[in-house]
């Protein structure tokens, strides 16, 4: 077997066992995944729909969306950034390319997401007629979303293993996060002069195509846009520079 | 015969607060407080097709070290190494068990981790599984296998594989005498077929009865003990 190959086989079924262990590997341990999402949509929907309806149309739509985004953003970055540490074992009895763990980790709960993305387009169909154009925009939006995320977990899981405060760090960071990003609450109740904040979150913009996907059937291809793919793309070549620089010694450090 | 391991003057050392910090401790420690400590120095070995070597040494003397360098696990802070061909190493797989999964979930991914395809792997398991009298316990939860079971399940994927290098690290002290037994005839015929076998232990019996040439790891230098007959 090639080189390659054989780096894909490895991923593939450290995919594979991660998703059947996250999961029980059957539907109901998927469905019980989902409760999360669900349980926190109903509660935002139930507490913050007679006011934010009025400023936002869908707000439905507009929540359901954000949920499942962040959802999966907050997940599989938490649950890359201590991997290296998990997988230590492997780690240090198998030669595996350590950007390879990594990797099956951001793979096992995107699968997860995208089935819940799914989910999610078929909720929103409920309250507007959903276009083939805004389907195929929003599944094209997700292999940018998944390069953000797993440049930014690789960061993550690169820097934990030097620092260990770095998850205590990241999980106040996600807190900051999700309300510097609008999951929840129209961007109307920002102050337009504050906004110049919220634009450097990329999930700021990502979120807004996703809404715009659906909402609209199509989606700007603007200077936020290009901000967007430029912030996602810089990132992703730090982490994986970082990542390869130290790779030798991280068996060491584990 | 064809040179399968090359070692040229490698040297390990590790950092003496290998320990992860924490941000806070790592800005207030003075870099000069972060001390080298050898492990390895200067080692020079060369491992022929066909050849077991073995290597006695204390605990911590770095005999891991050197497996991890020759898998290419670790890398040496100097020195070259050369291996020809795919290494197969087998250490303490037992904790890389994961318990909750099935059987088949677990051979399949250390199948992969040794460098086997699904295909190759998905053709084994049946006869592996009939050999080991396992065939209706695939599916089981690997939790439920005693850790002679594992040890042996490990063994016979091994087996399976054709790297041309093997290098065994305490292996034969996680089963009873009967596994010992199989162990010792594995090693003996992975050599006949021309690997390069080099194993470790601190049972020095073990390592004169097994190896074609005994090596002794002190203080980070290799010596070349008494070549068993």
């Amino acid at each position: 077997m090639s080189s390659l190959a054989q780096k894909i086989n490895i991923l593939a079924w450290m995919t594979r066992c991660d998703f059947k262990l996250r999961d029980q590997g059957t539907l109901l341990g998927f469905l019980w995944t989902l409760l999360n999402p669900i349980l926190l949509f109903a509660v935002l929907y139930l507490v913050f729909n007679a006011w934010f309806a009025k400023l936002v149309d869908h707000y439905g739509i507009y929540l359901i969306l954000g949920i499942v985004n962040w959802n999966f953003f907050t997940l599989a970055t938490s649950n890359t950034l201590t991997i290296f540490e998990r997988k230590r074992q492997i780690l240090k009895s198998f030669a595996v390319s350590p950007a390879t763990i990594p990797l099956a980790a951001v793979l096992t709960v995107f699968a997860s997401y995208f089935f819940e993305s799914l989910i999610a387009l078929l909720i929103c169909s409920l309250w507007v007629s959903l276009s083939l154009s805004g389907v195929a925009w929003y599944l094209a939006l997700l292999p940018l979303y998944f390069v953000l995320v797993l440049g930014t977990s690789l960061l993550l899981a690169t820097t934990f293993i030097f620092f260990r405060d770095v998850a205590h760090l990241w999980s106040i960071a996600l807190r900051i996060g999700f309300f510097l990003t609008p999951v929840f609450y129209p961007l109307d109740l920002i102050a337009e002069n504050n906004r110049f904040i919220l634009a450097l979150n990329p999930l700021y913009h990502l979120f807004y195509f996703f809404r715009q996907a659906v909402l609209e059937g199509t989606v700007s291809i603007d200077w936020n846009f290009f901000y967007l793919v430029s912030f996602t793309v810089i990132l992703f070549a730090i982490a994986l520079k970082l990542s390869l620089k130290y790779q030798d010694k991280l068996v060491d450090l584990l | 015969m064809t040179e399968l391991v090359t070692l040229q003057g490698v040297s390990k050392h590790f950092r003496s607060s290998q320990a992860r910090p924490s941000l806070v401790k790592w800005l207030t420690t003075p870099r000069s407080e972060f001390q080298q400590i050898p492990v390895l120095k200067d080692l020079f070995l060369r491992v022929s097709a066909g050849e077991c070597v073995g290597i006695v040494g204390k605990n911590g003397g770095g005999k891991s070290t050197l497996l991890k360098i020759i898998a290419g696990i670790s890398q040496p802070s100097s020195g070259t190494l050369k291996v020809a061909g795919e290494v197969l190493p087998i250490f303490s797989w037992e904790a890389c068990i994961i318990e909750d999964l099935e059987v088949r979930d677990n051979l399949c991914l250390f199948g992969a981790l040794c460098g086997l395809s699904s295909s190759r792997i998905a053709g084994f398991l049946p006869q592996l599984a009939k050999a080991e009298g396992i065939e209706g316990r695939l599916n089981d939860q690997m939790r439920t296998f005693s850790p002679g079971m594992r040890a042996r399940l490990a063994l016979r994927l091994a087996d399976y594989s054709e790297a041309p290098i093997v290098l065994l690290d305490e292996v034969l002290s996680a089963g009873d005498a009967e596994f010992r037994r199989t162990c010792s005839l594995k090693m003996k015929e992975w050599k006949e077929r021309g690997r390069a076998v080099i194993h470790v232990s601190h049972d020095m019996n073990l390592i004169e009865s097994l190896s074609d040439r005994c090596l002794h790891l002190t203080e980070g230098a290799l010596v070349e003990l008494t070549a068993p007959e």
